[in-house]
């Protein structure tokens, strides 16, 4: 039997590469797919995929995590469509730009708003349905920037950390329900096979004087900021991350609830 | 069957996660031998026409032993590609300082040496192929505070974590991983009797979990997937402790 036989997952911020990548392995291993994001363009990178499986088993429909209504329409459109609610994978996330010096507001607002608060309103949305079925997985896409010294845009280091504290609180609050939740955090992303979309609203990454310790142009005093430790991997590979989710969102980790998962080739190794 | 073509060498001290480790990487179709300080272990495995191998082990920290038995292990399908320990000791309950020197001695010895040794003698058929994958099964109270847990047995397992993060930084320049998971309380597996009632999980209808969970989380951190896990501890234990 696959893996995730019979599971129906929603995917907010399924437009993004994560998303894109990880729909193939859980249409491979058995699940129906409803993919959420902010506009059709993002869709166009699984068109094909798509059309090979057919809307019996993927689907997709507009909406903005920022928006309580549109992640309850979200998960009652997956419902209507094939009945259950499973797995929902919170990927959408916002970077925002800038250090403490010169980082605005607006981006520092959309940051939280949608990287934390966006995975919290999904979850509200998408709980009820789990709480009915006695059973489900959330899993809240988080980052390494979020985990440890990681020289990030202030915005992304703490909305990052904000999500991996609510998926412990929601994680709490779910476990008499039997619901799991649990945060994923990968260290850089290696997405250089899809065409870069900017996120909506952001303002470029201003970098501070002088650089940052890590980054071309840096220079200032000599910082250690991690490596990773395995020969000729610098970075995440997207279809590794798509099958860590693939455990994540399945009832082989049915004894897994709270925790922030790492995949981060050694950089940053947490007691 | 996600690790087939693979040889995979389990080493256990005997409790259900050893056995339930080396039952799901054979149906994944790896190829596995079991060292076991359990006889018991072997019996299922015979029965069946199976790649699979059962070499019993009386003493883990025994170097001359574990030197011949992991010789015999690499041998058995000519090399060797995923090792996984789940090595423990049942520790001596008592007032942390009033319990003899040579039965915390011998907790320490059995749970940190016996960790290392069969690592020793197996992990050069890793470097050999420059690839591998090592996962150290350890325990709740070496991550956290658990009541009632015995001194000796919670540092012992706090320093199995050392171990994966320095083998992990050690060994990955030949693309060998190793992670580590902490297990809560598990069906079938021996716990610090002193801890009883402080380590069960908060999930509904799962508080405890099964020696399979254990051996699904081994089976995430092997496969071909999992190359850039490393140096992690993961923490199975139904939301008891969330980090």
């Amino acid at each position: 039997m696959k893996r995730l036989e019979n599971k129906v997952a929603v995917f907010v911020g399924g437009g993004s590469a994560v998303g894109s990548v990880a729909l193939r392995a859980f249409l491979e291993e058995g699940a129906k797919v409803v993919l959420v994001d902010i506009d059709e363009k993002y869709f166009e990178r699984t068109e094909e995929i798509r059309r090979e499986y057919g809307e019996e088993r993927v689907r997709t429909i507009l909406g903005a995590c920022t928006d309580q209504r549109e992640m309850d329409r979200a998960m009652a459109f997956a419902i209507q469509a094939f009945g259950r609610l499973d797995i929902l994978l919170n990927i959408a996330g916002f970077h925002g730009s800038g250090h403490i010096h010169n980082i605005e507001p607006r981006q520092w607002n959309l940051a939280l708003d949608v990287t934390c608060s966006g995975a919290y309103r999904a979850s509200k949305a998408a709980f009820p349905y789990m709480k009915a079925q006695g059973s489900g997985h959330i899993v809240n896409f988080a980052s390494l920037g979020g985990r440890g010294n990681r020289s990030v845009a202030i915005s992304y280091a703490a909305s990052k950390a904000a999500c991996i504290g609510l998926t412990r609180a929601m994680a709490m609050e779910m476990a008499p329900y039997g619901v799991h939740v649990v945060s994923f955090a990968p260290g850089t992303l290696d997405t250089k096979e899809f065409a870069r979309i900017p996120e909506k609203g952001s303002t470029g990454f201003k970098l501070p004087p002088g650089g940052i310790p890590g980054m071309p142009g840096y220079t200032g005093p000599l910082l250690y900021v991690g490596q990773s430790v395995i020969k000729d991997r610098p970075v995440a590979d997207l279809t590794e991350i798509a099958y860590a989710l693939v455990y994540l969102s399945s009832d082989e980790s049915d004894y897994l609830t709270g925790d922030c998962v790492d995949m981060n080739g050694g950089i940053l190794m947490q007691p | 069957m996600r690790l087939e073509h693979k040889v995979a060498a389990v080493a256990s001290s005997g409790g259900s996660i050893g056995k339930a480790c080396a039952q799901a990487l054979l149906k994944e179709g790896a190829k596995v031998i079991l060292l076991s300080k359990n006889p018991s272990d072997f019996s299922e495995f015979q029965e069946k026409e199976q790649p699979f191998l059962g070499l019993p082990v009386k003493d883990f920290t025994d170097e001359e032993e574990i030197k011949e038995k992991a010789a015999e292990a690499v041998e058995a399908f000519g090399s060797l590609d995923v090792i996984v320990n789940s090595i423990t000791a049942v520790p001596e309950e008592g007032v942390w300082n009033e319990i003899p020197e040579e039965s915390w001695r011998e907790t320490f010895t059995q749970i940190l040496t016996g960790n290392l040794i069969p690592l020793k003698y197996l992990v050069p058929s890793l470097v050999e192929k420059e690839s591998g994958r090592i996962v150290i099964v350890s325990a709740l109270p070496g991550r956290t505070g658990v009541p009632g847990s015995q001194f000796a047995y919670t540092a012992a397992h706090a320093g199995l974590g050392g171990m994966v993060r320095n083998i992990a930084t050690v060994f990955g320049k030949h693309s060998i991983t190793c992670n580590g998971i902490a297990a809560g309380q598990i069906e079938g597996q021996a716990i610090d009797p002193g801890a009883e009632g402080s380590l069960a999980g908060i999930l509904k209808e799962k508080t405890i979990g099964t020696a399979q969970d254990v051996a699904n989380a081994v089976l995430y951190l092997t496969d071909e997937h999992a190359a850039w896990n490393t140096g992690e501890t993961l923490d199975l234990n139904g939301g008891r402790y969330m980090v």
